[in-house]
């Protein structure tokens, strides 16, 4: 098993460098000018010229790729052009606050949606099923920027329960987390429900219902786990998502995280950030994917035999 | 199918009683101001939140760097202000007041000597001596990000501990004003010496003003404390600490005031403003800003070149409209070519007004009767008043195509490339006539500042000879010079923005000058 995850960890690498190679030259070749935030009104071609070669990039285009790749090698992410702060002092302020906002909003989903999902499943055309699903259809709905000044003006200033902004305290966490994990709980709960659905109807736990084992054991026991496989896969994928589309929530709470500030330095042109940032996302989904696998190997002794076999079948 | 109706109804149930729970008032405009005004709610009881002496401010945008010559950037100015002294300071109409300057003496037309407040010191208990305004302020001309205001310093000798010489190319009266720019924030001469090879110096800045950096989390937060060696008892900081937090987002910014999360944010939206006038718990605050909107037009284009069509796009342009579509009609019209809080400035020299049949007769009589076409630039966040512009010109007979490019930045090297034909541009000058129009309309600032391409020999003659050091002298020179421009053309002024804030009801001391809440040290409550 530690062979399967040493040898993802080792074709992570190739795929991180070509991800911060396609976007290191979209950024190039982006039209836009880091010298005009810079200098603003104050810019001209000679002056331009002058700020590119104290930055250094006009060098060649490969030539900066690989003095940039060997600055991350040793961690070093290079300075903002904006702020002249090290990228790395930068992304280790940003990255942790996002992790929190992921990690809250994650375990919200997972729990409020996979009792939802289980329950509906076992309920299917219930009045619980109906009040679920129109829940689940608010929260793929509306904008997640819109709902999230909406819980500020209620929760913050009309009843005065919560925090509007940063991240201070854990009561400061809640919003946030909410607003991110509402667009996720449809489609964990549907999946979860589908899923438990078919889990359901399987011969063995017919079996196991007529052998007399309590409808607990049966639901929580057999059937869940081979229910969980596909919710497993949608949580890794949703995990990805957040991580880059944690901005919004970041930009209405004022909390500063790694997607409201890959969004400014996109804005302003500084470079290196975006760079440090999009590495770091890319790293971050890597890693989420092997977990995933792990998971799946976890909860299905098959998966596990595939992987330590190196994939090859039996027989 | 039941079941589905059931889901509907219940969920646009809920998606009004979420919406009518947290929906505000409809807004209404009101009319621009011109001096500072405060709102506050019909019944004033008070604001809300412990009311320590630990000032929190809500800022739309992060500083970038302490280093005070890497950019010159409105952000970097609310801390700088804090945290450096400078020999001259701003008033609310950011004309210049003694700093750290305690005698001025002009010399000849070319030389000024200053003398500094003896036992001044730095936040690490360091004297502050005539060598280190030398120093900071040769930092700032050296870099020259303050382009024209600093250009005229040629040299800096110290007399002594205290006093400094400063010459200048020629007669400069605007000095005071030069000095008090932000880019001549008073460091250590050895900082700044270490500071060139190791930049990473400037993470913990060695203060001179009223306050020190306790903390910086960056893109979240700047927390001062004060200086325990301000040299001024007088002048010294009224409050325990001031925290800046940095929350993109306009309407949370106006919530956290509102919930006493913090005492006084800038960038107060227009939106909020009826909310806000509605909680007796906060105030407005507000200024016609030093922040001007106006459209430039290539002289050089083959149209454009032509001064009647110039003046007939001037009588066609409705800026009452345009304040409103933009601004929700808060801050004032300008048919002048410098902010109202500048020195020289005058409402309406050339007596424009919005007349389209003053502006066909002016087309005609240049040749344009049938009207013509041309591509006005501008970024998104200008869409409204183009298509405004868009609508009035077709009226005239002139097609409008709007070019929509993703910030206002990107219009300058279309200007240098000579490949823009006018755009919505906005400018904050300097406080000063003889520095803000010669800087965008010199022919020397062609390919720099001067969007319009403009030349004027006459008037570079006037700007030449225009460094009076009497002020009632200098005034009627910038007066004669707006006449030609007014006359002349090269923009469409449109208007100036209001500079707004919202505040704690019990906060006191709330200032404003045209570019920013400012004397910050006084908030107390």
């Amino acid at each position: 098993m530690w062979k399967f995850v040493v040898k993802r960890l080792l074709l992570t690498i190739p795929i991180i460098i070509a991800v911060i190679f396609v976007v290191f030259t979209l950024l190039h070749f982006a039209p836009g000018d880091i010298t005009m935030q810079l200098l603003g009104t104050k810019w001209t071609p000679e002056a331009a010229e002058t700020l590119r070669h104290e930055l250094g990039i006009d060098q060649p285009f490969m030539t900066q790729f690989i003095n940039y790749i060997k600055g991350i090698v040793q961690g070093n992410f290079g300075i903002s052009y904006i702020s002249r702060e090290s990228v790395t002092n930068m992304l280790a302020v940003s990255m942790p606050n996002t992790i929190y906002i992921l990690i809250t909003s994650v375990v919200l989903s997972i729990v409020i949606s996979i009792p939802i999902g289980i329950l509906a499943a076992l309920k299917p055309n219930s009045v619980f099923s109906g009040i679920t699903t129109a829940f689940s259809l608010i929260g793929v709905s509306a904008p997640s920027f819109w709902i999230g000044l909406l819980l500020i003006l209620l929760l913050s200033l009309r009843l005065k329960w919560l925090p509007a902004s940063g991240l201070e305290s854990f009561s400061a966490l809640i919003m946030p987390s909410v607003v991110m994990s509402l667009s996720h709980l449809a489609a964990l709960s549907r999946t979860t429900r589908s899923s438990m659905i078919e889990s359901l109807r399987m011969d063995y736990i017919r079996t196991a219902r007529a052998k007399g084992v309590k409808k607990k054991d049966i639901v929580l026991k057999h059937a869940l786990r081979n229910a969980l496989m596909p919710t497993v896969s949608l949580v890794g994928f949703i995990i990805g998502e957040m991580i880059g589309g944690a901005t919004v929530v970041e930009t209405i709470f004022g909390i500063s995280g790694m997607g409201r500030l890959l969004v400014e330095s996109v804005n302003k042109r500084d470079i290196n950030v975006v760079l440090g940032c999009v590495t770091m996302m890319a790293i971050c989904v890597a890693v989420i994917s092997i977990v995933t696998d792990v998971a799946f190997a976890y909860l299905d002794p098959r998966i596990k035999a595939q992987y330590v076999s190196g994939g090859k079948s039996n027989g | 199918m039941k079941s589905l109706k059931r889901n509907v109804c219940f969920l646009l149930v809920l998606m009004a009683i979420l919406s009518l729970t947290a929906c505000t008032a409809k807004t209404e405009t009101t009319a621009g101001v011109d001096k500072p005004v405060t709102e506050s709610g019909t019944a004033a009881t008070g604001g809300v939140g412990d009311h320590d002496q630990n000032i929190v401010m809500a800022l739309q945008y992060d500083m970038g760097s302490f280093d005070t010559n890497v950019r010159w950037a409105n952000e970097d100015f609310p801390v700088y202000f804090l945290i450096y002294a400078r020999l001259f300071e701003y008033d609310e109409n950011t004309s210049a007041i003694p700093g750290l300057a305690e005698e001025v003496n002009v010399i000849s037309d070319t030389e000024t000597q200053i003398k500094i407040h003896q036992g001044a010191k730095f936040s690490d208990g360091s004297e502050i001596t005539s060598k280190d305004v030398a120093a900071s302020v040769m930092y700032a001309v050296e870099s020259g990000l303050a382009g024209e205001m600093l250009d005229q310093i040629q040299k800096i000798d110290c007399i002594d501990d205290y006093t400094l010489s400063i010459k200048t190319a020629s007669a400069y009266p605007q000095l005071k004003l030069a000095l008090a720019d932000p880019l001549t924030s008073i460091v250590p001469a050895s900082f700044l010496e270490e500071a060139k090879t190791n930049p990473d110096l400037w993470s913990n800045p060695i203060c001179s003003g009223r306050y020190t950096v306790m903390e910086r989390v960056v893109g979240s937060s700047v927390t001062l404390v004060p200086n325990e060696y301000w040299y001024d008892e007088a002048t010294a900081a009224q409050n325990d600490s001031i925290t800046f937090k940095i929350v993109p987002e306009a309407s949370t910014r106006t919530i956290m005031v509102q919930t006493g999360e913090a005492d006084i944010c800038d960038g107060f939206s227009a939106a909020d403003i009826e909310s806000a006038k509605a909680d007796p718990n906060v105030a407005i605050h507000s200024i016609a800003s030093a922040r001007y909107f106006y459209i430039f037009m290539n002289c050089q284009d083959e149209v454009f070149s032509n001064k009647l069509v110039r003046q007939a796009l001037n009588y066609a342009v409705d800026r009452d409209a345009a304040l409103m579509v933009q601004e929700e009609g808060r801050g004032q019209v300008m048919y002048d070519y410098v902010a109202p809080c500048c020195m020289g400035y005058v409402e309406n020299p050339g007596n424009y007004s919005y007349n389209p049949e003053k502006a066909k007769e002016l087309l005609a009589e240049a040749g344009y009767a049938d009207g013509f076409s041309f591509d006005l630039t501008c970024d998104a966040s200008f869409g409204s008043l183009a298509a405004l512009i868009q609508g009035e010109l077709a009226e005239i007979g002139v097609t409008v195509n709007v070019v929509t490019v993703e910030q206002m930045v990107d219009i300058i090297p279309l200007v240098a490339q000579d490949q823009c034909d006018a755009a919505v541009v906005a400018w904050s000058g300097p406080p000063d006539d003889a520095l803000s129009t010669p800087c965008c309309l010199a022919e020397a600032a062609i390919g720099a500042n001067n969007f319009a391409r403009y030349t004027n020999a006459e008037l570079e003659k006037l700007w030449a000879n225009s460094y009076l050091q009497d002020d009632a002298a200098r005034v009627n020179a910038y007066h004669e010079w707006e006449n030609i421009l007014c006359d002349d053309c090269p923009w469409i002024p449109l208007y100036v923005n209001e500079q707004r804030s919202l505040a704690n009801a019990d906060l006191k001391n709330v200032e404003m000058c045209c570019i920013m809440p400012y004397n910050l040290y006084k908030l107390t409550y």
